[in-house]
């Protein structure tokens, strides 16, 4: 048997493995509630739900295209991402003491960097927002993979009064997927923001 | 891509590591040399194709190709160079002649000596034909890498995707002793014919040794393929020590212009390692060696301040106050000392700071966050 083929032997059962063991997916339905951290989203479209606590993970048309990560109350020492893109050894970036609003593009920048993005970039003027009813900064990014697939990012990032991370990031393919799904992450924003 | 979730679904990460023994046990046939010619051309094609490549600096690139010249005219017509942005201090070659270098090693190389060590370095272990001994496992492997990515993170380090092969790769060219010994020693004939003075490899690779003992993990990730060790550094300074008087030593004027240019965007790299302790020593040493204070201090202001301890935000504000007190505060400076001073409870002074800066920087893109700040 070549290598080739026990090896999609095993990639076969692992999927049928995560399956069995309760990783199938369930979904966000387009114009109906759906309730993360407390607020109820109303979404255009659809979107599969990867993951959930303490970091959300939404898709429409796979990862590698497009992402929703949603999450709060993230404090010193976790990982500010979910780290699905990595197979890491040493961790990604971490929510750290001392943080400040200003800091945060750069984190996420770093975090970014750390899943093995390529050139990551805040582009634009970070903008002052609201987040769960807090001041929170609003900045986009722009990046590649290893392969040279262009992606955008936006994130709208707050730290509580304990200098917990809460945030929303919105990650696709900067061709067509960024910002045919902007609209609907924008209902999230809204949502999210009191 | 779905690694961290598919085995955190498993909840058996172990099963990855056990897998990845496995397959590398696996007997692979068929490596002959043609089939080795494909794979490192499969490689040399992720270099040249890589988003890493540091294309838009055509003039740091030809230089960099003049360089492989003046140390070895007989072979630079046969070698191909590719740098990657990565600052991962490392460097490696194929045994087909594409020779990759990382710009975490570019930025630790100030004088044009050390990079010339390295990459005359690297001429020697292509020259000896030492890759091509390693080449089998290297071929097996690298069939493996396509499928199981890099679970076996060989490098130590976090980067993920095709960086990681390449680390991956450089980390299996780990030669012997002798065969380093073999390399060092084409590395000191080709620097003393082209005009280098020989203690240049014993101080870059005395740094690199400095910022190994200074990690607080016991993996070598600086310069894997090529471990640095106390006899290698000693040496190379006794070579040096007893090598003849160069008449005309070469002008590294050039490179020192080049790598200038590209010395902010490189250190940022560095600081997104988030390796606190080899950074710090790093920086202090590129100050030692001539790189400018009012660039480097911040950095190593800003490293300190991450930690948000009280005494690393005094010396990060001792740090930053002394470069005001010189009058070489940048607006970046001013920013940060700003960020600093609100961490320390000090709004007034953090009010001021922000102040500053946006005086220096009008049109800065974070004015509206800044002044949100300020209130």
């Amino acid at each position: 048997m070549s290598l080739h083929r026990s090896l999609g032997g095993f990639v076969f059962a692992i999927v049928a493995l995560a399956f069995a063991t309760g990783c199938a997916p369930s979904y966000v339905v387009a114009d109906r509630p759906f309730r993360v951290l407390g607020a109820d989203v109303v979404s255009p479209v659809d979107w599969s739900v990867l993951s959930r606590a303490p970091i959300w993970i939404l898709s429409r048309d796979g990862p590698s295209l497009n992402l929703i990560l949603i999450a709060d109350g993230l404090g010193k020492g976790r990982e500010v991402l979910s780290g699905m893109w990595r197979f890491e050894r040493q961790g990604g970036a971490t929510v750290r003491s001392a943080l400040g609003l200003l800091d945060l593009p750069e984190l996420f920048a770093d975090a970014l960097g750390a899943e093995g993005f390529v050139g990551v970039e805040v582009f634009g003027p970070p903008q002052p927002s609201r987040w769960k009813g807090r001041r929170a900064v609003r900045f986009e990014l722009r990046m590649a993979d290893e392969e040279g697939l262009r992606y955008r990012a936006l994130a709208v990032a707050s730290l509580d009064d304990r200098g917990r991370l809460g945030y929303l990031l919105y990650l696709a393919a900067e061709e067509f997927f960024y910002d045919r799904d902007l609209p609907a992450v924008e209902s999230f924003l809204a949502a999210l923001r009191d | 891509m779905n690694g961290r979730f598919l085995s955190r679904c498993l909840a058996a990460p172990p099963a990855l590591g056990l897998l990845v023994l496995i397959l590398l046990a696996t007997p692979v046939h068929a490596d002959s040399s043609g089939a080795l010619t494909a794979e490192a051309e499969r490689l040399e094609q992720r270099l040249r194709d890589s988003p890493r490549r540091l294309p838009e600096d055509h003039e740091l690139v030809v230089h960099l190709r003049e360089l492989v010249c003046v140390l070895d005219e007989k072979r630079c017509g046969g070698l191909r160079l590719y740098v990657l942005r990565s600052p991962q201090a490392n460097a490696f070659m194929l045994p087909n002649g594409a020779m990759a270098l990382f710009t975490g090693l570019m930025l630790r190389t100030v004088e044009e000596a050390e990079l010339a060590f390295v990459i005359a370095h690297e001429i020697g272990h292509y020259a000896e034909r030492h890759s091509e001994e390693r080449w089998t496992t290297l071929h097996r492997t690298g069939n493996l890498l396509n499928l199981v990515a890099f679970a076996a993170g060989a490098t130590g380090e976090y980067q993920a995707g095709a960086i990681a092969e390449f680390g991956i790769v450089a980390a299996l060219f780990a030669y012997s002793r002798d065969q380093e010994r073999e390399a060092d020693r084409f590395a000191v004939e080709r620097m003393t014919a082209a005009g280098y003075p020989l203690r240049a490899g014993a101080e870059l690779f005395a740094g690199l040794l400095a910022e190994e003992r200074a990690r607080p993990t016991a993996i070598p990730t600086l310069f894997a393929t090529h471990p640095p060790t106390r006899e290698r550094v000693r040496t190379l300074e006794r070579l040096a020590a007893s090598a003849p008087e160069i008449a005309v030593p070469r002008d590294g004027s050039r490179w020192r212009s080049l790598r200038a240019r590209h010395l902010e965007a490189w250190l940022d790299d560095e600081l997104g390692r988030r390796s606190r302790a080899d950074s710090l020593v790093l920086l202090e040493r590129l100050e030692r060696s001539g790189d400018p204070p009012e660039i480097l201090r911040p950095r190593r202001a800003e490293i300190l301040r991450r930690s948000g301890k009280p005494e690393d935000l005094a010396e990060a504000a001792r740090l930053l106050e002394a470069l005001v007190e010189e009058g070489q505060a940048s607006a970046r400076a001013w920013r940060l000392l700003g960020q600093v001073a609100k961490a320390r409870g000090d709004q007034a002074k953090a009010r001021e700071a922000f102040r500053r800066y946006l005086e220096l920087e009008p049109e800065a893109p974070d004015r509206a966050l800044i002044e949100w700040e300020m209130q």
